[in-house]
């Protein structure tokens, strides 16, 4: 941890407005890191925006099995070290805090953390997506009274009682699955009348005796003062509301891109995504994007490290003709 | 050099309940990535309180009798911090917290209650 101390130092001694990086990213999910890896290794100065929760939705993950080296898994935590400890390595500096606002209309580009302003002379955005919320006021005020967007973290606290999973896609299989091992019963409410999951998940859903699907209707409110008591449900194709009791709710209803400080930037399509061409460059010359922040379709681990590569490469490529 | 105190239900009346000073509890358990992810900022601003507040762990599932305790304070999912103040639980707050946060929430609580840590700073050493 010492690390954190002594970059922050030493971004708040250089006052970040004189400097002028060749390349500044922001993200350390797989897709900011493996850029850094690239960019930093190619001796350009490199700037990593990290946030103040570095390491991206990995670091929520026990383990992950599917990248390829690691034979018999790794944990996401300890995946996103090793790629941070390998950026640190060949020189990349990193800061802790959160990208606050940024101006991509001159150049040198600039990115603002809090008080302090960074150049650079190009930019590679990779911010990644966080899990959604429903939005509902009862939601935030029973989180952690019932209300969890983690079933690994707190399925167990409902032993026996009856849970409720929100939404149709693999993150709401998977969380109906985990639960379903301490719960009574699983409710899984979908607005649509099918599902938008794997097969492989939808069949393991179907075949669980403790889950139910109900279809066609929305939460309109969780119920509950102290702790969740049920929701209160809309059928999608009336104007019919109901009341299922419950003791817990978890929300899984999909992952919205951490676009909001490019709002104006550059350009996002209209669920946030920013958009690319058939590479990495975004509507402004000079600024790339990589990952879950531009990808909605294969959202792997794997495929946002190789997008970062390649935002690295295209990103070098541009500081060559300029 | 303070370190964040691993309590259970056998020493948790002693060093929770009696202690003479303010403390913080993270309920946690091992398969909960947000604990995981809570861990080393907990222990950096653990350091940063030492003397002042005292900070500990308790893992929720380990055994039953953790698990009474957890209920018992009307735990619902990890992490959940609770402050304690001479035995009673005054401040609760669900769900992974970025340091400064945290920092602010403890902050909070030592102005709200002064009279919880008041002891703990003639004891520093």
């Amino acid at each position: 941890m010492e690390n954190n101390y002594w970059f922050l130092f030493r971004g708040e001694n250089l006052g970040g407005s004189d400097e002028i990086y060749d390349v500044m990213i922001i993200g350390s999910g797989p897709a900011g890191l493996t850029a850094a890896i690239y960019i930093s290794r190619s001796q350009l100065r490199t700037l990593v925006v990290a946030g103040a929760m570095w390491g991206g939705q990995l670091m929520l993950t026990m383990k992950v099995e599917n990248f390829p080296g690691f034979k018999e898994g790794i944990l996401g935590p300890n995946l996103m070290d090793t790629m941070r400890k390998q950026a640190e390595r060949f020189g990349a500096e990193m800061i802790f805090e959160d990208a606050t606002a940024v101006d991509f209309s001159s150049k040198p580009f600039k990115v603002t953390v809090g008080s302090k302003v960074y150049q650079g002379k190009s930019v590679i955005i990779a911010t990644g997506a966080s899990a959604k919320w429903l939005g509902l006021e009862s939601e935030s005020q029973l989180r952690g009274r019932g209300v969890s967007v983690c079933a690994t973290c707190d399925a167990a606290f409902f032993k026996g009682k009856k849970a409720v999973v929100v939404g149709g896609g693999d993150t709401a299989m998977e969380e109906a699955l985990a639960l379903s091992k301490f719960v009574r019963e699983v409710k899984v409410i979908h607005r649509r009348d099918e599902l938008r999951a794997s097969k492989i998940l939808q069949e393991q859903v179907f075949k669980n005796p403790k889950i139910d699907i109900v279809w066609n209707s929305t939460v309109q409110e969780i119920l509950g003062k102290e702790k969740v008591e049920g929701v209160r449900l809309k059928k999608a194709d009336s104007a019919e509301e109901f009341e299922l009791a419950c003791d817990a709710v978890f929300i899984a209803i999909g992952y919205k891109p951490n676009t909001e400080i490019f709002k104006g930037q550059v350009e996002l399509d209209d669920k946030g995504y920013v958009v690319v061409n058939d590479g990495t460059e975004t509507s402004v010359a000079g600024v790339f994007a990589a990952g879950d922040v531009q990808d909605y379709r294969y959202r792997q681990a794997v495929t946002a490290a190789g997008e970062g590569c390649k935002a690295a490469l295209d990103a070098e490529k541009y500081l060559e003709g300029i | 050099m303070s370190e964040v105190l691993d309590v259970s239900a056998g020493d948790w009346e002693r060093e929770i309940l009696k202690s003479d000073t303010l403390v913080l509890v993270d309920f946690w358990h091992k398969q909960c990535p947000w604990c995981k992810r809570l861990e080393p900022i907990y222990n950096e601003v653990a350091r940063e309180y030492e003397g002042k507040v005292k900070f500990g762990k308790l893992n929720a599932l380990e055994s039953k009798e953790n698990r009474d305790i957890a209920v018992k304070y009307g735990i619902m999912g990890t992490p959940t911090l609770v402050f304690f103040c001479e035995g009673r639980p005054i401040e609760t707050v669900a769900g992974f917290q970025p340091k400064e946060r945290l920092k602010q929430l403890v902050d909070d609580v030592i102005d709200k209650h002064q009279e919880c840590i008041k002891k703990s700073t003639e004891l520093k050493p």
